[in-house]
């Protein structure tokens, strides 16, 4: 489904006048690393934790294994406010601008252009954040917040309750002009058809996972699909 | 690559070249003059537009005039921002958190490294090569000659475009004063100031009243054993924090909320008033510009030095004599040292004028990037703006990759976005009318420019 030119590129934005008179605050993020065993060419993957991942990033370790046997340095974030991410303030109060800072502080932290693989609602700030950041490849698995797909679960709404108003009324989030290689990945079986029409509109591709009853998926496809979606690094490009 | 002399022999097709030379025709690769802050972008943002890029510097390092060791860097030990962090980065490659609100010029250095091994930028730049002539040549297409820094022998090729970023902060510009050939101290431009050891001691005069003669003088307060400013004018000297966070944040708080430039004059005079007073109560002559009609001098420390008596501030200067100088106010100091803050001007010496537009100290330019009737050549950096200097950048590069894109995809477009930079040539992107002297002829006001790259940009995706 790649190449057809359903996509809807949202305009550049050059304009960033909150971004200029009200920075994000800083903050000291928890961020799990893995290292391959011997050094490749393999760009390093940041994977970025949902809502719902019990201790934020630390749900992700079997990836960060699995991505780093792959040959990919790998790290995985908890936007603040999950895991052992603090929020400075209250964090009920948290929004998308700063889990967007977060996540692209830590992918301009690895050592070279990353990959941005993101789960539910980290799928959701994934595609946000590729208007901040030009990653090389982007994977969103079971997104929440895309077009079709908008309610996390009350709890998480009640909890922060002005991501929650962003997630439920905020726009979506088109692709930046440069647009990286894009998949869309599932593991919810009743899921298909909804996926397979936000891939059409976003002019992706698409994959299902496996996975038993909310656990985990194996990222043995989403793997495989960016050693075919990336160009192999050619020789001094 | 790391140096000059690996470029592929097998590219080279024609061998007429202007001086019987071969010449490598590099196909449609576009070729970036220097890798500091201006050209790293620029290589970045034409690789992602897809295009082969070839950059030349002269240095062997990235970083340009932020690297103090290069030989034409303005930088001296001490040097911190003037803008806040969040203008100064490049908008897709933040500055990390743990970095300060004024980072210094080794963070900002190690920052510029860290972007271009991240995004795999080192390996278009041949290091140690400077770029001697660039000439047109038929079909819009350029002929540049480069040479090792260390000497050997030059070689030509040819580009499809050309982005020249050699920066404007290299050659200093000096005024010339009554007297000063007579002169027996020690006279220096603030290009040759790097340390303030320099100043140990002795009797120092500082010339300039513009962020770096401040930053000078209050070196000069902290180390020489008397020191003197001598500016030409009043300056409104705004400190780097106001209401307790970063003055250019403030400042751009109250843009976001939409104030009239009316309200955000009278609101930054009234605080300047209530925190630092009436700059004459410290000998300081009262700025005869309203506010923001020049880019702001920024410093917390001046007032605090003048305060203590530690700097003494002179007006103009009228003339020098053998050993000492003349204050057009009638007073006169005796130093050791003078040092000239008085600025740069661009300089582009491989380049012909007359291909940007204008003669070197005045390009005609649009956007201060682009003459119409060269549309594959460009400039990126020439601006002094009233923010940090790498996120407009970042979005000239920008602008410079996709109509390079749009003059190979959809040439309609190219060709619009030419027609108005033709009719706006001359446009100045300032809040408001500014004092007109040469310092500022390449100032820009952030938002306007911005708003204007914006357009540019979005005439050009349009309808993809």
């Amino acid at each position: 489904m790649s190449g057809e030119v359903t996509a809807r590129v949202a305009p550049t934005r050059v304009w960033r006048r909150w971004e200029w008179a009200r920075p994000v605050r800083p903050t000291t993020r928890q961020v799990l690393r893995a290292a391959p065993s011997a050094e490749t060419d393999a760009p390093p993957i940041l994977f970025v934790a949902d809502i719902h991942d019990p201790g934020g990033a630390a749900a992700l370790q079997p990836w960060l294994g699995a991505a780093a046997e792959a040959g990919h340095l790998a790290a995985a974030v908890s936007p603040r406010g999950l895991g052992a991410t603090v929020r400075p303030g209250p964090r009920f109060a948290v929004t998308r601008r700063e889990w967007v800072h977060d996540v692209v502080q830590e992918a301009v932290a690895l050592p070279r252009r990353a990959i941005l693989v993101g789960r539910g609602t980290g799928a959701w700030v994934v595609a946000h954040a590729l208007h901040r950041y030009p990653a090389a490849a982007a994977v969103l698995i079971d997104p929440v917040g895309l077009p079709g797909r908008r309610m996390p679960g009350i709890g998480a709404l009640l909890n922060r309750p002005r991501l929650g108003a962003t997630l439920l009324l905020g726009r979506d989030p088109r692709l930046p002009s440069v647009s990286p290689p894009l998949l869309f990945a599932s593991a919810d079986g009743g899921e298909h058809k909804a996926l397979s029409a936000l891939a059409v509109r976003y002019s992706a591709q698409s994959e299902w996972l496996s996975a038993a009853g909310g656990a985990l998926p194996d990222p043995a496809p989403i793997l495989a699909w960016l050693g075919t979606a990336l160009p192999a690094v050619p020789a001094g490009a | 690559m790391t140096d000059g002399g690996g470029i592929d022999e097998d590219r080279s097709t024609e061998p007429a070249g202007p001086a019987g030379r071969s010449v490598y025709d590099r196909g449609d690769a576009v070729c970036v003059i220097g890798a500091g802050s201006s050209g790293l972008a620029a290589v970045k943002n034409l690789r992602e537009h897809g295009f082969e890029v070839d950059c030349y510097e002269r240095e062997t390092g990235v970083g340009g005039g932020w690297d103090v060791g290069a030989d034409r860097s303005p930088m001296y030990l001490g040097l911190h921002m003037v803008s806040s962090r969040p203008f100064t980065q490049f908008p897709d490659f933040p500055m990390p958190d743990s970095y300060p609100d004024y980072p210094d010029h080794r963070r900002v250095l190690a920052y510029l490294e860290r972007y271009a091994d991240h995004f795999g930028l080192r390996e278009h730049v041949w290091f140690g090569t400077e770029v001697v002539e660039v000439a047109a040549t038929d079909g819009h297409r350029w002929e540049i000659t480069v040479r090792g820094t260390g000497g050997g022998p030059s070689r030509t090729l040819r580009y499809a475009a050309v982005v020249v970023a050699n920066g404007h902060l290299w050659h200093p510009y000096r005024p010339e004063y009554p007297g000063q050939e007579t002169f027996t101290g020690e006279v220096i431009h603030s290009a040759a100031y790097s340390d303030p050891a320099q100043l140990r001691g002795k009797r120092v005069l500082v010339i300039g009243g513009g962020n770096s003669g401040c930053d000078i003088a209050v070196a000069a307060a902290q180390q020489a054993g008397t020191a003197w400013h001598s500016t030409r004018h009043g300056e409104w000297l705004t400190p780097k924090y106001l209401l307790g966070r970063p003055a250019d944040q403030l400042d751009d708080l109250t843009r976001a909320l939409r104030l009239p430039l009316w309200a955000r004059r009278l609101g930054y005079r009234a605080l300047l008033r209530l925190t630092a007073g009436r700059p004459a109560r410290f000998g300081l002559s009262r700025p005869t510009h309203r506010p923001f009609t020049a880019h702001p001098v920024v410093t917390s420390q001046l007032v605090y030095h003048l305060g203590h008596g530690d700097v003494i501030p002179k007006p103009s200067i009228a003339e020098f004599t053998s050993n000492r100088v003349l204050f057009t106010d009638g007073s006169d100091a005796d130093p050791q040292l003078v040092v000239f803050a008085t600025g740069y001007r661009p300089r582009f010496d491989f380049l012909a004028p007359e291909h940007l537009g204008g003669d070197e100290q005045k390009p005609r330019l649009y956007l201060q990037l682009l003459n119409p009737k060269r549309p594959t050549l460009s400039v990126a950096g020439l601006i002094d703006p009233d923010s940090g200097q790498f996120g407009l950048v970042h979005w000239q590069t920008v602008l410079i990759a996709r109509l390079l894109r749009s003059r190979i995809e959809s040439p309609a477009r190219a060709d619009a976005l030419l027609r108005r930079a033709e009719r706006d040539l001359d446009r100045r992107y300032l809040q408001t009318r500014m004092a007109a002297t040469a310092r500022h002829r390449f100032d820009v006001g952030h938002h306007r420019y911005l708003a204007a790259l914006g357009q540019a940009l979005a005439s050009l995706e349009r309808s993809a």
